[in-house]
């Protein structure tokens, strides 16, 4: 199949361009983590550590440029990523694999949830074009869509969290708990419910409008006329030629999507100070902790990356031009 | 906002009923600290900088031998019962307090502080504070003393000896790798042992043995991590926290005005400065500074940026708290003398004419170019500074503009000297006047311009200065102390390396509503600081359920 291993080949190029320049990008940052760190003390942390951090970070005695960047690619293939000088000395490996599961969990399935209830509402919205429910969904969904989603964020956290208590203020979990058992998935869902409300309400509008276009679309096609005309029945004219037709391009970018999904909604899990990825990434861009950074940043790009061949692959299955090669 | 109604109703009833589960098992009484910070690994190594460990680390697991109280360098015993410095001052001799014992049992003794020093030694990375580069050589124990030994004089190091964590030989021995080791399970002396850790608290409990009986008077401390300012201030305003490290911008208004349980504790424990680059003309010259210095409206400054929570600052550049121990009579209290006439006149004497359109001009009777504040990004308070700073300026013909940064560019432009002029706090504040001073302006910490220097950002030292410096730490004698800093402060006010702009305050939020004896104004035990110094420890000693 030249269509996909030409897909493959981009993938692999493409990640090679990732990974060198997120070796490259940090170092472009002016300033150093040590200067950060002191600049974050305020005058608190004595002036004396200078030295006795930077051999503690290992940032004394570095080598070369071009010695750095092949012993990063040679740590890359083996998995390494040294160890987080934020939260040193934790390695950047442990680091993602505590946050990275709570990213996984709230901004993977809110993606997946609003994507189908957009879509959902999308497709209910042009199918019964005319009745009220369904033409007053277009500006209500504009309407969330557009809505600064920090500002957003923070009304919820003000009204539901602080104003009526319904739900905790920030992290992901009450301390201290045993996982697995009911307090805990308890406390778990509390935890997740603002930052979940925040992303599906204020991307599912995207999703319904997207939806909504696509079905339009559809719906003026000439076979769907000549359905109608062979007396078809609305629902098979419903699941057969038009959602079908209408779902790929939506599939397209849910697939992209779930690539994001792994940066995180670096917003939420900010206001929400809810330990995923997106947190831990702003803490490493505020900290200049490299290798978190540039680890995060990889498993960013390969998310994008990996979803995005995924998509060009099911192309193929569910498009019969694609598969033939004649559009690519 | 439809669906937003539509989802209340069920998202109550689901809460409701998700609330009912009761939290686990807790302490009956909890103090809970709320940090405006993240922290990650379960890191309980004490040699690890600040942030890096855990926040219980060094104020409730491990002790020290004695607390120096930044405010008032007043010294409060703690694994230390006693010290004195021997005639030349080259010999430091501390008593250790007998039938103290480790969280495991075992007795703690002088050997551990003599080992706790020496392993910084042999592991120079974890000398954060630079004991052993600066002058010390030798730590002996026998029976209940130590003795430290020093190649030189310097009495000021006694800070850094005090606020040691100390560690337990019998276990410390064995460890190899003592900048990776995360000590999962700390052994210390302190009033609290480690209990649980997770990403987002952690928490210890009252030792039951600990040496001073009676105390602590709460069960457990669990600090809170959150991302931010605004997450910690509403923790504490719903009562979920005790006590928060927190800078908001207006405590009496955003907190204390809130309710009587509300309350704050700002002691000014630094300034915020404008630093020249006196490596760069027309900075260089030190009548250039002075005019400068006096067309600049600090009062204007520090009302605009703080909106009256915080004063000007003195221009002697010492804290109020220690002005009267160590400033003479007639420069206390002193703020600068703001007289935009005069210092147009000054730049004037001083060689910088203007033109016909009011421009200064340099030496060279060019225009002076427009110069940049360098500021950190988003950071108001500083921006606001630089505004009235530049609109102070440009009344003198000189033109400036406001230089934001992003945090580690701008802490990079300050210690590589690549700024004009730029805003920041003193660069390392101690018990008195000397460790701004030094940290400020002393050549070691200097470096060349391109060159990171630790804190002398202004690159300025004055072979007077450096003097005074090694006269103060030369000597354990009050009076020759205070000598040598009132040099320190006129030789500065003379040359003005820096303008002190406005004072800066500790941040501590308190919620009275279950605990009392918070540290205050009134009973300043500590300084109110946050929770990883040994101050701390102090008001996790004292705090006291209602």
């Amino acid at each position: 199949m030249p269509y996909l291993l030409r897909k493959f080949g981009i993938l692999l190029f493409t990640l090679w361009v990732a990974v060198t320049l997120n070796f490259i990008l940090p170092r472009l940052v002016p300033g150093n983590p040590i200067g950060a760190m002191i600049a974050k003390y305020q005058g608190r942390l004595d002036p004396q550590a200078v030295e006795a951090l930077t051999k503690a970070y290992g940032l004394d005695n570095q080598g070369s440029l071009i010695s750095q960047y092949f012993s990063y690619l040679g740590r890359l293939v083996q998995g390494d990523f040294g160890r987080s000088i934020t939260q040193f000395p934790t390695p950047v490996s442990d680091i993602i694999a505590t946050a990275a599961p709570w990213t996984l969990g709230l901004v993977g399935v809110t993606t997946v949830i609003s994507f189908l209830i957009g879509s959902a509402f999308g497709l209910y919205s042009a199918w019964r074009r005319g009745g009220a429910l369904a033409d007053a969904l277009p500006p209500v969904a504009l309407f969330l869509n557009s809505m600064p989603y920090l500002w957003f964020a923070l009304l919820l956290l003000y009204l539901l969290a602080f104003r009526l208590s319904l739900f905790p203020i920030s992290g992901n979990l009450d301390p201290f708990l045993t996982a697995w058992t009911p307090e805990w998935w308890s406390s778990l869902l509390r935890h997740a419910m603002l930052p979940a409300l925040t992303i599906i309400i204020t991307s599912a509008g995207g999703w319904l409008i997207t939806m909504r276009n696509n079905v339009m679309n559809v719906m003026g096609e000439d076979y769907l006329a000549f359905a109608r005309a062979k007396g078809l029945s609305e629902r098979r004219i419903l699941n057969r030629y038009v959602l079908r037709n209408a779902l790929l391009p939506s599939f397209t970018a849910f697939g992209i999507a779930l690539g994001f999904v792994v940066g995180g909604a670096i917003a939420t899990e900010i206001v929400f100070s809810y330990p995923g990825l997106g947190l831990y990434l702003y803490n490493a861009v505020v900290g200049l902790d490299y290798p978190l950074m540039q680890a995060i940043f990889l498993y960013i790009a390969l998310a994008v990356l990996v979803a995005n061949f995924i998509v060009d692959a099911l192309y193929a299955v569910l498009d019969p031009r694609v598969r033939d090669g004649r559009t690519a | 906002m439809t669906p937003i109604l539509k989802l209340a109703a069920p998202l109550a009833l689901l809460t409701a009923a998700l609330g009912t589960y009761a939290l686990a098992q807790q302490p009956r009484t909890t103090f809970t600290v709320v940090r405006a910070a993240q922290w990650g690994g379960q890191n309980l190594n004490p040699f690890s900088p600040a942030d890096q460990h855990l926040q219980a680390t060094n104020s409730a697991i491990y002790e020290t031998l004695f607390y120096v109280n930044g405010l008032n360098g007043k010294v409060t015993n703690v694994l230390g019962t006693k010290y004195t410095w021997s005639k030349d001052n080259r010999t430091l001799t501390v008593a250790t307090r007998p039938g103290v014992r480790w969280h495991d049992g075992r007795a703690f003794s002088a050997a551990d502080v003599a080992f706790t020093f020496n392993y910084m030694k042999q592991y120079p990375a974890l000398d954060l504070s630079g004991v052993w580069k600066n002058g010390l050589t030798g730590v002996r124990a026998s029976g209940n003393t130590v003795t430290f030994t020093f190649n030189r004089a310097n009495t000021p190091i006694f800070f850094y000896i005090a606020n040691q964590a100390i560690v337990p030989q019998h276990l410390w021995s064995a460890v190899t790798d003592p900048v990776t080791y995360t000590n999962a399970k700390p052994v210390g002396t302190g009033p609290f042992t480690f209990d649980a850790y997770s990403q987002q608290a952690v928490r210890v409990l009252k030792n039951p043995t600990y040496w001073i009986k009676g105390q602590p008077y709460v069960d457990a401390v669990v600090w809170r991590a959150t991302s931010g300012n605004d997450a910690a201030l509403l923790q504490l305003l719903k009562n979920e926290a005790d006590y928060g490290y927190v800078g908001i911008p207006d405590p009496k208004g955003g907190y204390a005005s809130k309710g009587p349980n509300y309350q704050y504790w700002w002691p000014t424990n630094n300034s915020n400065f404008l630093y020249f680059n006196t490596t760069k003309a027309p900075f260089n010259d030190a009548a250039f500074r002075r005019a400068v210095a006096g067309a600049i409206n600090t009062k204007d400054v520090a009302l605009k940026a703080y909106s009256g929570v915080v004063g000007a600052a003195p221009a002697s550049a010492v804290i109020p708290a220690q002005q009267s121990e160590w400033l003479p009579a007639s420069m206390r209290g002193m703020t600068a003398k703001f007289d935009a006439a005069a210092a147009d006149r000054a730049l004037t004497a001083a060689g910088y004419r203007k033109n016909a359109q009011g421009v200064r001009l340099g030496k060279d009777g060019q225009p002076l170019p427009t110069y940049k504040i360098l500021v950190g990004a988003g950071w108001t308070d500083f921006i606001t500074m630089a505004q009235v700073i530049g609109d102070n300026l440009k009344r003198v013909g000189i033109t400036t503009s406001i230089d934001q940064q992003q945090w580690s560019s701008y802490a990079g432009g300050l210690q590589t000297a690549t700024y004009d002029m730029g805003v920041s706090w003193g660069w390392g504040n101690g018990p008195s006047p000397y460790y701004l001073f030094y940290s400020s302006f002393s050549p070691e910490l200097s470096a060349a311009v391109g060159k990171t220097a630790p804190s002398n950002l202004s690159r300025y030292t004055n072979p007077a200065l450096t003097q005074a410096i090694a006269s103060y730490r030369s000597t354990s004698d009050p009076a020759a102390q205070e000598k040598a800093v009132a040099t320190m402060v006129s030789t500065v006010m003379r040359d003005m390396p820096w303008v002190p702009l406005t004072d800066r305050a500790q941040f501590s939020l308190f919620n009275t509503s279950k605990f009392t004896n918070f540290p205050s104004a009134q009973n300043p035990y500590n300084d109110g600081s946050p929770d990883d110094v040994p101050g701390a420890r102090l008001m996790y000693l004292n705090v006291k359920p209602k």
